[in-house]
């Protein structure tokens, strides 16, 4: 796990799989990826995705939300992308990510 | 397909339409599936409407609306399907039957009589849809005015239709279905490859805050605008594994407003919330959702639970509402192609003209077996044979399709009873055996007038008032029963009744008074009965409209004579009757029993055949000029066939009795050789011969030779009438051990 403890606050970097099988784990350390400021998400070493795992990032929306602190996603890879236009979650999400070029259709809205 | 083929096969299929239409009325009162029945009935005006308006025949069309926006509401459940609608449906029925009848170019041409009659039907409706109106307010509140523009097929709903193309399916997974091994997003995956996931919409308002957040637990659920040609069942075989797990629901195109309320509420989530997510969807417009919750505030308002109520009720027979909605958008056009390919409709001539081509078949097949017999070729004789079986398979074949059930023809006598009972104030059922019983198209068709005719003479006076029924002791209702069987190669179709039975007496009587039998001749009870079918008799006390004019069982006779059947009737002084109709399966090829007297060849019905027996010395010893013998212990009369047709005194050597039975009746033909089984093929004999009795027909031999074709019926009666009462009666009585 790559997360730093400094105050400016706390990274979830989540590596390998964002699935039912680790999901229970990677909750604890989003919870302490959640501070008084932000919330910091690094997706970029997520190779998948499954409900479980779409359901930590709801998770972190909502707490953001109601703690009005804003959420911070980065590094959105494939897996992620998919799972998230599938669900059409992209507006929901509101960040900005990465369009691969590969991919030109409407998907990520920031 | 040119306008006019379309326009014929409108024609038929309205007939079709209209004739399920009114199975399913009569059947409803003592029916299991009743929603389906008025599904049924519905799509049956539906349809026809649709086709009415295709050739622009907007009276049709006018009428039939009235009729569908009726069945519409009973549909919806808004009332029930009492006796009283069954019957103006009944009319309706009737009418529509009669416009499509009058067609005439691009109108319907009625007379002033009739019109007047589609008023008073039209007025009546309309009574019935006002009355569903006034007693629902709600559905009033939200107003009808607005839905039909939705649909270019317009309905009065009373509920509002909404107004999407698309499938709407809500699906909200249970807690454990992550750890049941489940990812629902390889559902929505799979469920993107039946059609286009328009919209979906993740309801994330399961999830509880993060101390109580379980990562294994699952909290999500889908509202999905979904566009698709799938059925439900495909639809929800996506979900199949999950079905247990999850609540889903799926809403066909242009589903009901109450079923959008029912997902609202059931869903634990807040109500406004969802109605926006549905509007995101692109599942109902702003206008549809105003109107919805409208309308569910106004039930609630009302304090009246009667409607949420019934939103659950619709809720749980979704399924076959679902079924029906589809049929009308998506699956009919599928439907209708299924059902070609099930059923093709083939030209009644060509089909005869086939069975005539088999005909030649069979004689020209004989031709060949018989020439390589002469030839004594082992491989050649093989040959033939293999041939002959496969010729008698298509013969087999070819004659199946000219079968048809007789059970249509039965239930269209539902009708009459039920008329005609109720003009007479008689409570009358009637019961429907062997309806899967098989016989030639053209015989049911030639026996369908003479059907009516006895079921009519049942009803009107086998059955009695239900005054003398209560006298009699017997229950108010009456029985009528139709049967058909088949046995030994002929079917039989019986009309019995528990009514009064025939007065024997009285009938013996009047024959007497009418000179139809001398005063002094001594009658058997069956002799009695047969008296009944003698042109101008009745013993009716008076003329009704229905029957007692003293024509009818004379024609029914002569109608059965004429497709070489018989009739005869059983019955009981106040307890009933049965009329028994024999009929040959067929018409054109049978399976024969060849046998030769002198030079000629007869041939009898197969089936018809008991057995053949040698007739030795010791049978005709002593007894010269009599005509049966002794047939282990039964008495068992015969004619010579030699003696019967051509008078050749030349005796053979050796002579063989063949013993056919007929109905319950035995007799013995003598002839002097059995060439044995022949298929063949009947030829009428020609106006000519057409009236000899003992024969029916005649059919070529594969060797060119003519071969007649015996008439057994006729055949024993001469045998009965010659030998008198009392063999006919020892007949009888042995027949019966």
């Amino acid at each position: 796990m790559n997360r730093s403890k400094e105050n400016a606050g706390a990274i979830f970097c989540p590596q390998g799989d964002l699935t039912i099988y680790t999901a229970q784990q990677q909750k604890e350390q989003l919870m302490l990826a959640i501070n008084r400021n932000t919330i910091q998400i690094n997706l970029s070493e997520v190779t998948d995705m499954d409900t479980a795992g779409l359901q930590l990032l709801i998770l972190a929306k909502l707490e953001s939300l109601r703690r009005n602190i804003p959420l911070i996603i980065t590094g959105h890879t494939r897996a992620v992308l998919d799972v998230i236009e599938l669900c059409n979650l992209s507006g929901f999400f509101g960040d900005p990510v990465f369009i691969p070029s590969d991919n030109a259709d409407k998907g990520a809205i920031s | 397909m040119n306008m006019e083929q379309a326009f014929q096969t409108f024609l038929a299929e309205s007939a079709e339409l209209l004739q399920d239409m009114e199975d399913k009325l009569l059947g409803l009162e003592n029916c299991e599936d009743a929603t389906e029945s008025v599904n049924s009935i519905f799509r049956a005006v539906h349809t026809i409407k649709g086709s009415a308006g295709l050739f622009g025949l907007d009276d049709i069309v006018a009428f039939t609306h009235v009729v569908e926006s009726v069945l519409d509401d009973v549909r919806s459940g808004s009332f029930v399907l009492d006796e009283q609608l069954i019957n103006l449906l009944l009319q309706c029925k009737d009418y529509i039957g009669k416009m499509v009848d009058s067609i005439e170019g691009e109108s319907v041409l009625m007379t002033a009589e009739d019109l007047q009659l589609q008023q008073a039907l039209t007025n009546t409706l309309s009574g019935y849809l006002n009355k569903v109106h006034s007693t629902s307010p709600a559905t009033m509140l939200v107003g009808i005015n607005e839905t039909d523009d939705y649909q270019s097929v317009s309905v009065i709903e009373s509920d509002i239709t909404i107004a999407n193309e698309n499938w709407h399916i809500s699906v909200y997974f249970g807690v454990d279905v992550l750890r049941s091994g489940m990812d629902p997003l390889s559902f929505l995956r799979y469920l993107a490859t039946l059609g286009t996931i328009v919209h979906i919409e993740t309801v994330t308002d399961g999830m509880p805050s993060p101390e109580d957040m379980d990562a294994e637990s699952c909290y999500l659920g889908y509202e999905i605008n979904f566009h698709s040609n799938a059925t439900k069942n495909q639809i929800e075989d996506v979900f199949e594994f999950v079905r247990d797990d999850c609540q889903l629901k799926i809403l066909p195109p242009y589903a009901k407003a109450s079923e959008f309320i029912a997902i609202i509420e059931s869903i634990q989530t807040d109500e406004l919330k969802l109605g926006e997510i549905l509007l995101r969807c692109g599942t109902l417009t702003q206008r549809e959702l105003d109107d919805l919750l409208h309308l569910q505030t106004s039930v609630k308002q009302g304090g009246t639970h009667r409607l949420i109520g019934e939103i659950v009720v619709a809720d749980g027979l979704a399924s076959s509402e679902v079924v029906t909605a589809a049929l009308h958008k998506q699956a009919q056009g599928k439907k209708a192609k299924e059902k070609q390919a099930q059923t093709v409709r083939v030209d009644a001539e060509k089909l005869d003209h086939l069975i005539n081509l088999i005909g030649e078949l069979v004689i020209a097949g004989a031709g060949v077996e018989s020439e390589a017999h002469l030839t004594g070729i082992g491989s050649l004789k093989e040959s033939a044979q293999t041939m002959t079986r496969l010729v008698e398979e298509v013969r087999e074949s070819a004659l199946h399709l000219r079968m048809v059930q007789i059970g249509e023809t039965f239930n269209r006598f539902q009708r009459v009873v039920r008329d005609v009972s109720k003009e007479l104030g008689k409570d009358i059922d009637l019961q429907i055996n062997g309806a899967e019983t098989e016989l030639d198209k053209t015989v049911i068709e030639k026996i369908s007038d003479p059907l009516m005719h006895l079921v009519r003479n049942s009803i009107d006076h086998g059955i009695e008032s239900p005054a003398l029924r209560a006298e009699r002791h017997k229950p108010v209702t009456g029985n009528v029963t139709l049967n058909a069987y088949h046995e030994s190669g002929t079917i039989v179709i019986e009309v019995s009744d528990d009514g009064g039975g025939l007065n024997k007496d009285k009938i013996l009587q009047k024959a007497r008074a009418n000179g139809l039998v001398s005063p002094d001749t001594e009658l058997s009870a069956h002799e009695i009965y047969q008296l009944i079918f003698e042109a101008g008799f009745s013993t009716a006390d008076a003329v009704s409209n229905i029957s007692g004019r003293g024509v009818g069982m004379d024609v029914v006779r002569r109608n059965i004579e004429a497709l070489r059947g018989t009739v005869e009737i059983d019955s009981e002084y106040t307890v009933g009757t049965t009329i028994r109709i024999r009929l040959p399966l067929t018409l054109a090829i049978i399976d024969g029993f060849m046998m030769k007297v002198g030079d000629v060849f007869y041939v009898l019905p197969l089936d018809i055949v008991e057995e053949c027996i040698e007739l030795n010395a010791c049978h005709s010893e002593g007894q010269e000029g009599r005509h049966y013998i002794n047939l282990r212990g039964e008495v068992l009369p015969f004619i010579r066939l030699g003696d019967y047709f051509c008078k050749s005194q030349r005796k053979a050597k050796r002579e063989n009795i063949v013993v056919i039975k007929y109905g319950n009746l035995k007799a013995g033909f003598v002839v002097d050789e059995l060439m044995g089984e022949f298929q063949t093929v009947i030829k009428p004999l020609g106006p000519l011969f057409e009236r000899v009795p003992g024969i029916s027909g005649s059919t070529i031999l594969g060797s060119g030779e003519v071969a007649l074709i015996l008439d057994a019926a006729s055949l024993i009666h001469l045998v009965m009438q010659r030998d008198g009462k009392a063999m006919s009666v020892a007949a009888q009585q042995s027949a019966l051990h």
